[in-house]
């Protein structure tokens, strides 16, 4: 007590001058913080897992990805998961070693995620980033102070989001909102503005650190695949009126009826149409998953559990594959570079004989094997060697 | 328990202590058409002031159709009770059940440039979909009249936003899209004006109606309760600003052509059905360009400079932009011309000497100033309307902020600057002139950094020490690019050296093509960023060794740097 007494009366006199508590939390915020390429992340575990935005990443080779601390240190990392619904991506932060790159054993300048209940409007924020890529050059990140101006909130695909009105630009994307005393609040990663030019205008969207809490372990443990987001089931459909969120449309085999007006989904208030469907698609998919839907039903407040479904990711499958009949099987033609066929170890010449049951003699048997995979799922493949040995392989199916 | 753990802990419940709960009087008007063109709603807000009664502005009403508020989850319609000539204020009335948390109102005459304000409304739709209003903290950056002859504001595609014109309150807290007819309130929560989209040409930012005169427009009783400054460091800052103001001149730089002309970007091509998709995007952010230029660059900007001597005139070279060589000083004595006597391109400065002695405080510059990142900071600029000054606040973002090669290095704040406040005064907590920003654009046409929170100022000790030559009519320029003499082209494994220049450092030291370039200076390279950022720090002459791989030999050899194109 005695200790916390003498430290009030030093937080107060540093208070009164001001500067020194002020270099004081932008040390301690720089430190986690890392260059992501023209991007940025921040340092979540001293282990080194760092989180940045999937679309940081997304148009760079996994296979060369580094980041770079503000003392200017770069390292190597790995892609350890993505989610290109919700926007994030865990990488691992590696060195170089007599057998090639290993995972660095730190520690690293870290944070800790904030509490969901730290989340309150109102409070002060700090964004660090690399605004318009400036950094890029000199190793200098930019911090930028305002307040946080909303608790969770539902914007378009950031379904568990924050807004900050402290400056956010372009090249701020995967790097952290912080609070008063560092933990870390969101992930920056979208701003909105009234002309149309890209730059801040006060309104900085950060996906929410719980929804960085429920991903981060899920994405750590991808493989360098993906974590899939949930989704409110097929065939209900919601709609607003002057008291709220009605249900219109409903399966038959659901705990949800037309006419139940939807109250609060997972704790959060369910205000409009958009906002319930968003709060369903904040969670990660497993098999099973349901949500908590609080709801009234003529005159009776209810609570079910909604079965929820796994979202799409969008894009193009791309298995990096090129192949053609061969006497025995499909022979590999081509391997994309950079592709999870490459990294698996296949190479032209290979022949293709198996997918799980799906035997591989003509082309159109490959593409059955695909039919209903969808990115992130895997293709098993059993391929011959020059032993006439059978070698059984996994390639992740990742977005083009 | 650690001190510093304990220090983090007591600033952690100050800083508790200082947010501002939402308040539930601040409402949606939503957008009649619903989700707007862009994906979001373009509606507005309204304020509780009493029960069942609710004030806004016509410029947040739909343009058709009833007026609908959304409260919480709720909505109803309301009625128009009275609206006001003057300021566009609209009072409505609604079922009084639906919010029993009227906003406390306040005094409006008494406020002045620095008090904290917030800003809270349904921007970008947020109160309709979440029901939860979106807070913004800032200050009063400035206080005057938005003349009647300004251009009306527009937002994309070219919409107007404000045709409002008269007095305001401007704020460097967020105003955009469904702020409008929402509150501006003073740091306990008081009502002390509507938000409006009208802006300042010259300086964007947002702005508020204040309350007095929307209570005077539609005759309701004048509030008696007094505003708050605000806590924090905000309105030291601004009793600090009162003190450096008036050696911060308004001037009027007179711009012939070049991107001082509003007329310089060409008018797009109209968006029409005939259009392709993949064209419509693009076309669309040309006329998104074309409108922010339109409203940005005026061949008569009042722009902002610092007095550094009788008749001397220091602000930033970005204003040059049109071809302007000579301008007005207004003064409260009269106009007083003057030109320009030299440029300092590597730090964006411009010295202007004035025809007479202007019989302005010179500007006490402390080159002794230690700046880090965090430190308090503001700006301080001077805008044309009833000679005020202007303050906007932030941290230091940056100290050693490079945007070329040399020893010149910029450092960066996320104050709002504009084309009002560059070339004005940046001051620190105890009222020390420690800069003057400068360099926000345009690059490439584009003004990137205009209230982007990315703000590069020059400090007081460079100014200090680039002042005697430009006294003298002695320009700078900036330093030419240095490097290796060789071009050099990304692969998975690294650098390959695809060109070397005739007469480089590179040649002479019998770089060849097909090397791969490993490290520079023992720092690994696998990017042409990674050598940029190496070089960067260097100067013609500097030698640096590079350590490259031909065929199967690791070799390691020196490189003078020298200028290219030399």
């Amino acid at each position: 007590m005695r200790t916390l007494l003498i430290a009030g009366i030093a937080a107060l006199a540093l208070a009164a001058e001001g500067t020194a508590e002020d270099r004081l939390v932008a040390a301690r915020l720089l430190a986690a913080y890392t260059f992501v390429h023209s991007g940025s992340g921040v340092v979540v575990d001293p282990s080194g897992l760092v989180v940045t935005n999937h679309h940081v990443i997304q148009h760079e080779d996994r296979h060369r990805l580094e980041v770079r601390f503000a003392n200017g240190r770069s390292y190597p990392v790995r892609l350890l998961g993505t989610d290109p619904v919700g926007d994030i991506a865990v990488l691992r932060i590696q060195r170089e070693s007599a057998a090639g790159l290993e995972d660095h054993p730190g520690p690293f300048p870290s944070v800790d995620l904030a509490p969901a209940d730290a989340i309150r409007p109102g409070i002060p924020v700090y964004a660090v980033g690399n605004p318009f890529g400036l950094g890029d050059v000199d190793s200098h990140p930019t911090l930028s102070r305002g307040v946080l101006s909303t608790g969770r909130i539902v914007r378009d695909d950031y379904t568990d989001a924050i807004q900050v009105d402290a400056p956010v630009n372009p090249g701020n994307s995967g790097g952290p909102s912080f609070d008063a005393v560092g933990r870390l609040l969101g992930i920056n990663g979208q701003i909105r503005t009234t002309t149309g030019m890209r730059i801040n205008s006060g309104v900085g969207l950060a996906i929410a650190s719980p929804q960085l809490a429920a991903f981060i372990p899920r994405l750590a443990a991808a493989e360098g695949g993906y974590v899939h987001h949930s989704q409110v089931p097929k065939g209900l459909d919601l709609d607003r009126d002057d008291d709220g969120v009605l249900v219109t449309a409903a399966p038959a085999d659901g705990p949800l009826a037309v006419g139940d007006r939807i109250l609060r989904i997972n704790g959060r208030p369910a205000v409009s149409p958009t906002t319930a469907i968003g709060i369903c698609a904040s969670l990660p998919w497993k098999p099973g998953l349901t949500v908590p839907v609080d709801l009234r039903r003529g005159d009776a407040d209810l609570a079910v559990d909604l079965p929820l479904g796994r979202t799409t990711i969008p894009g193009q499958v791309w298995h990096g594959l090129t192949v053609s009949q061969a006497k025995d099987g499909l022979r590999v033609d081509r391997v994309d570079p950079g592709s999870s066929a490459e990294a698996a170890g296949i190479r032209p010449g290979d022949i293709l004989v198996r997918s799980g049951d799906q035997v591989l003699e003509r082309r159109v048997h490959f593409l059955k094997a695909l039919m209903g995979l969808e990115i992130g799922d895997h293709l098993p493949l059993t391929l011959r060697q020059d032993d006439g040995s059978a070698r059984d392989l996994r390639i992740l199916l990742r977005q083009q | 328990m650690s001190l510093r753990v304990a220090i983090l802990i007591c600033l952690c419940l100050a800083s508790a202590l200082a947010a501002l709960e939402p308040p539930e009087g601040v409402v949606a008007i939503p957008s009649a058409e619903g989700p707007g063109q862009y994906g979001f709603s373009c509606g507005g807000a309204a304020v509780v002031i009493a029960p069942g009664q609710a004030l806004t502005l016509v410029e947040a009403l739909p343009e058709r159709g009833p007026v609908i508020l959304q409260i919480g989850d709720r909505r109803t319609t309301a009625t128009e009770i009275a609206r006001g000539t003057r300021t566009g204020a609209v009072l409505l009335s609604f079922p009084a059940e639906l919010c029993s948390r009227p906003v406390p109102l306040a005094a409006s005459q008494a406020i002045d440039v620095g008090m904290v304000v917030w800003t809270v409304g349904n921007s970008y739709g947020i109160l309709e979909q979440d029901g939860v209003a979106a807070l913004s903290r800032g200050i009063i950056s400035g206080r005057y009249h938005l003349p009647n002859d300004s251009a009306p504001v527009r937002g994309r595609g070219g919409r107007i936003l404000s045709e409002y014109r008269g007095e305001v309150f401007e704020t460097d807290a967020a105003v955009n899209d469904g702020n409008q007819g929402g509150a501006l309130l003073d740091d306990e929560g008081n009502l002390i004006g509507l938000v409006s989209l009208g802006q300042a040409r010259e300086r964007r930012l947002g702005t508020a109606i204040p309350l007095h005169l929307i209570c005077a427009d539609l005759g309701l009783p004048q509030a008696t309760r007094q505003p708050q400054r605000g806590t924090g460091v905000e309105p030291l800052l601004a009793e600090r600003a009162a003190g450096v103001a008036p050696s911060v001149a308004l001037v009027y730089l007179e711009r012939t052509a070049g991107l001082g002309n509003p007329e310089a970007m060409p008018r797009p091509a109209p968006i029409t059905e005939e259009i392709p998709p993949y064209q419509r995007e693009r076309l669309q952010q040309d006329w998104d360009r074309y409108y922010h230029q339109q409203q940005v660059f005026f061949t008569d900007q009042p722009v902002s400079a610092l007095v550094v001597g009788d008749d001397l005139l220091l602000t930033s070279a970005s204003h040059l932009h049109g071809g302007a060589v000579r301008g007005r000083v207004l003064t409260e004595r009269g106009s007083v011309d003057c030109q320009v006597i030299a440029t300092h391109t590597p730090l964006d400065l411009v010295l202007l000497r004035s025809a007479e002695p202007l019989g302005l405080p010179v500007a006490d510059l402390d080159p002794a100033t230690d700046l880090a990142c965090g430190d308090a900071i503001a700006i301080v600029g001077r805008h044309r309307s009833q000679g005020g000054h202007t303050l906007t606040t932030g941290v230091v973002s940056t100290t050693e902020r490079r945007h070329g090669q040399g020893e010149f290095v910029l450092n960066q704040t996320d104050a709002m600057a504009n084309y009002g406040n560059l070339g004005g005064a940046i001051i620190d907590r105890r009222g020390r002139i420690i800069g003057m920003p400068v360099l926000l654009g345009p690059l490439g046409n584009r003004p990137w950094f205009i209230n982007s929170g990315v703000a590069p100022f020059a400090d007081a000790a460079s100014i200090a020490k680039a002042l005697p030559a430009l006294e003298q009519g002695k320009s700078v320029e900036a330093p030419r690019i240095i490097g290796l003499g060789v071009s050099l082209e990304e692969d998975r494994q690294g650098l390959v050296v695809r060109s070397v220049s005739a007469g480089s450092g590179a040649k002479e030291a019998g770089i060849a093509v097909g090397d791969r370039i490993i490290a520079i200076d023992d720092q690994p390279v696998k990017v042409v960023m990674d050598v940029t950022r190496l070089l960067v720090r260097h100067h013609a002459g500097d030698t640096v060794a590079v350590r490259l791989q031909r065929g199967e030999e690791d070799l390691r050899i020196d490189v003078p740097l020298r200028v290219l194109g030399d």
